[in-house]
């Protein structure tokens, strides 16, 4: 055990050197009002998009069906969550935000597929509703719940100093 | 305005400018595919029909129509339209057309013409073409229609 000290303590040492250095990135820029307010809008659309494009099967530029489109409605939101976490030091209250911010996109989608019906542009039958539920409630949420929380963690677990 | 000048300290400040990109995009993208989703369930849905070409055999003319479906969503779509010549009597046909996604598909309709009406083709009339159709797309469980009009095409002889 004696012999594996010395590299802990270097490693520990090296750790040590790097909390005194600091960080050169501009927390208070990116922390402030303005900044927050275009974040949290551009996530919104960012994710709303995302959301969309996945459900919208029709449009020629869908995300539905192709391996790449599949990592963009994974990802995308993901990148959103690291970006919104950065401005946060505690974790909790950078979950809360981004979910309620992933929550407020579901709805948005959800709205937006629904919206020729609202306004009486076709005939729709009972499996529009089936449709719309699945690819616009139900994926966009499990997206919410799994990888926008990871991307949060990410970003915020690098603001913590420890 | 004094250009603006900055160096990428670090991942970070690097993912907040590609965010700002991303983001603007995303913002016009949102609000065109919007757009695109609405206007396909008012006309059409996204169904490209246009006249690839009319032909005069005997006595009859036959239309030719290309459709295509960009999307990933199969559709069936049928009308009753009419075809006039030099914009004498009009002609009627039934067209029905089978979609699937991501392909292109063509149809041909036909009318009998008059003797009148094939005489006014040499002299070298053009028709017009009204095709009001029906769209039905199975995975939406949803109606739309669409009109095609075309007119003074040139007949082949």
């Amino acid at each position: 055990m004696e012999g594996g000290s010395d590299p802990v303590r270097a490693i520990g040492d090296l750790w040590a050197r790097q909390d005194g250095q600091g960080s050169e990135f501009d927390f208070s820029m990116y922390d402030s009002r303005p900044w927050m307010a275009v974040k949290v809008l551009l996530s919104l659309c960012i994710i709303t998009l995302i959301f969309l494009l996945y459900g919208l099967r029709e449009l020629p530029w869908t995300l539905y069906g192709s391996a790449i489109g599949m990592l963009v409605l994974g990802f995308g939101p993901f990148f959103a969550g690291l970006v919104l976490g950065y401005s946060f030091e505690r974790p909790k209250m950078a979950l809360a935000c981004t979910i309620a911010i992933s929550l407020a996109s579901t709805a948005l989608c959800f709205a937006l597929m629904i919206l020729p019906r609202m306004m009486g542009l076709a005939e729709y039958g009972p499996m529009f509703m089936s449709d719309i539920w699945y690819n616009g409630f139900f994926i966009p949420f499990l997206i919410t719940i799994t990888f926008v929380p990871a991307g949060t963690m990410l970003g915020t677990s690098t603001n913590i100093q420890e | 305005m004094a250009p603006v000048k900055f160096r990428v300290r670090g991942l970070k400040q690097a993912f907040h400018w590609l965010f700002l990109a991303v983001g603007a995009f995303s913002v016009l993208m949102l609000a065109f595919s919007t757009y695109t989703y609405v206007s396909y369930a008012e006309d059409g849905y996204g169904m490209r029909l246009h006249v690839s070409g009319a032909e005069l055999v005997g006595s009859k003319l036959y239309i030719t129509f290309d459709a295509s479906n960009p999307g990933k969503l199969d559709m069936a779509a049928w009308g009753w339209g009419n075809v006039t010549v030099g914009g004498g009597q009009a002609y009627g046909f039934y067209l029905a057309l089978d979609l699937q996604a991501e392909k292109s598909s063509t149809a041909v309709a036909s009318a009998d013409l008059t003797a009148e009406d094939i005489a006014a083709i040499y002299a070298g009339a053009g028709i017009g073409i009204s095709l009001p159709m029906s769209i039905h797309v199975p995975d939406r469980d949803l109606t739309t229609r669409t009109v095609l009009t075309a007119e003074n095409l040139e007949v082949g002889t």
